[in-house]
């Protein structure tokens, strides 16, 4: 029979390897403790013992690792109150990690999926998705090594992170890349994506978040729960108390969500009265008849006159503030969406004269006084520059009876 | 077999006592008190050294680690003058103890 032979110094560095994540035992009581035990096994095996007999007997007599722990933790209390908040740190750290990394996923998705012109919404989705399964992977991962090792010791207690504060240091620093990389995210997206794209993503992202970070904490939670069974604080309520606060966080996010959705209901509301924007549309669509026809019952006295989330609504302020990549990107859809607006006005002046043509006298007045208040609601001090601009155009034409040129348009 | 409380309650004052005799460590301090109770004081002996360190932080005693002549690390514990103070007040006490027990379980005397 081979049994592989006794070797009393790697049994004492087993024995002392149980202590490592004792927080009340130095190193120096270890060594006590280990001396004891060599002299002890000596004794016994002089008295007959073979080695290995002798050190099993010497380790019983010095007593279980817990209790010699619970006597050391009376001695130095100070040292397991800084561990427990060394870990409670680490915890929060780990929670923020996880996030973030979360983050940096979904953002690197989109700005992957982004390469095959998929729209926003879809975009969206594949981020959530991916910040999804990143989410579960690290929280799968979190509490393997958390109940690998049951759960008196710590799964971390054996390797190069052992201690709580250099698991702490290690994750700040991963925390500090973690977070620039997730501000550049943003920005690349916005140097990559159209307006419209950024607004699908956005809104299924923050959807998608307030869900998936629900999940997120209620794993935390259960985990949490089966793991307060083994601590020693009175935990029934705290437990409970953290899990309401787990519940609340997103419920309250849910509810800002919500109010800051609220607009799109007004704006439904608005989409009903005629507006600039959809006469613009229909121009666009070549549709020269219902465009005049919804310009002429535009209220120009109603503000804003762009819906909000076009280009055009950005006041001049709003939009010199926009970080470079940003207004690089947005300025040429501007004078790309400003383009019908030049064409529509030459039509209804060229409406105008023709009804003057044909005698129609309190038309023609209609269709220019219709110009020249769209100029005044153009040029109001919360227009972008560009489109204050129209107002002395508009103004001109909507004066002058005369036939209009193209030279006139800015 | 003393019983568990008793154990807990005689431990200072059996440092204090052995420590009294000289300096001594850990092993052979437990080694000592074990010799002279006939084995019916019997430590978990892991405990002795959290109350070791408790009694260096009360000021009690002092440690030192030194080789002794077969090579071996020691920490050698040795009585201050608070502990000889200590040691004087718990012999009182139990001197008392002892005493009225003595008294009680003693057949009377027939002079």
């Amino acid at each position: 029979m081979a049994t592989s032979p006794f070797d009393l110094n790697r049994s004492l560095q087993e024995w002392r390897r149980r202590f490592d994540a004792s927080a009340a035992i130095r190193t120096e009581n270890l060594d006590e403790m280990e001396a004891h035990l060599r002299e002890s096994t000596a004794a016994l095996v002089r008295a007959g013992l073979s080695e290995e007999e002798a050190f099993l007997v010497a380790s019983r007599r010095l007593g279980p690792s817990d209790a010699l722990e619970a006597e050391y933790a009376k001695i130095h209390p100070g040292d397991v109150r800084r561990t427990r908040a060394a870990w409670m740190l680490a915890g929060v750290f780990l929670f923020v990690l996880m996030n973030d990394l979360a983050t940096l996923a979904s953002g690197a998705a989109v700005l992957f999926g982004n390469r095959w012109n998929i729209d926003g919404l879809s975009l969206g989705w594949f981020g959530a998705l991916t910040s999804g399964l990143v989410l579960t992977a690290s929280v799968l991962a979190f509490l393997r090594v958390v109940f690998r090792h049951g759960t008196s010791t710590a799964g971390f207690a054996h390797g190069p992170l052992s201690k709580p504060a250099s698991l702490a240091m290690a994750m700040i620093g991963a925390l500090i890349v973690f977070r620039l990389a997730a501000i550049t995210v943003p920005i690349l997206l916005a140097r990559e994506m159209s307006v419209t794209g950024l607004g699908g993503v956005y809104a299924v992202l923050s959807w998608g978040g307030v869900v998936g970070r629900f999940i997120f904490l209620t794993v935390l939670a259960v985990a949490f729960v089966r793991l307060a069974g083994k601590l020693v604080v009175p935990t029934r309520p705290l437990a409970s108390l953290i899990i309401a606060g787990l519940l609340i966080s997103p419920a309250a996010e849910i509810r800002s969500q919500a109010q800051t959705a609220k607009p799109t209901t007004t704006e439904a509301k608005t989409a009903q009265r005629p507006t600039l924007d959809r006469a613009m549309k229909l121009w666009q669509a070549g549709n020269k008849d219902d465009a005049l026809k919804e310009f002429v019952a535009v209220d120009f006295t109603q503000r804003p006159l762009f819906p909000k989330g076009s280009v055009l609504a950005y006041s001049e302020t709003e939009f010199v503030a926009l970080p470079r990549a940003v207004s690089e990107k947005i300025g040429p859809q501007i004078l790309a969406e400003i383009r019908p607006l030049k064409g529509l006005a030459l039509h209804v002046k060229e409406a105008a004269v023709a009804a003057q043509d044909q005698g129609d006298q309190g038309k023609a007045d209609k269709y220019l006084l219709q110009l020249k208040r769209c100029g005044q609601a153009l040029g109001h001090p919360d227009s972008l520059a560009i489109l204050r601009t129209f107002e002395r155009t508009f103004t001109r034409m909507s004066a002058n009876p005369g036939s209009p040129t193209a030279a006139s348009v800015p | 077999m003393l019983s568990k409380e008793l154990v807990a309650a005689s431990t200072v004052p059996l440092v204090l006592s052995v420590l009294a005799e000289g300096e001594n460590y850990g092993y052979a301090l437990i080694q000592r008190v074990k010799e002279l109770s006939n084995g019916k004081i019997q430590w978990t002996e892991g405990m002795l050294y959290p109350v070791l360190h408790w009694m260096e932080k009360e000021g009690m005693i002092a440690s030192e680690w030194r080789e002794s002549e077969s090579g071996r690390k020691r920490k050698y514990y040795r009585l201050k003058t608070e502990g000889q103070a200590a040691l004087r007040e718990e012999k009182q006490q139990w001197l008392a103890v002892h005493e009225t027990l003595s008294k009680l379980w003693l057949p009377p005397r027939l002079t």
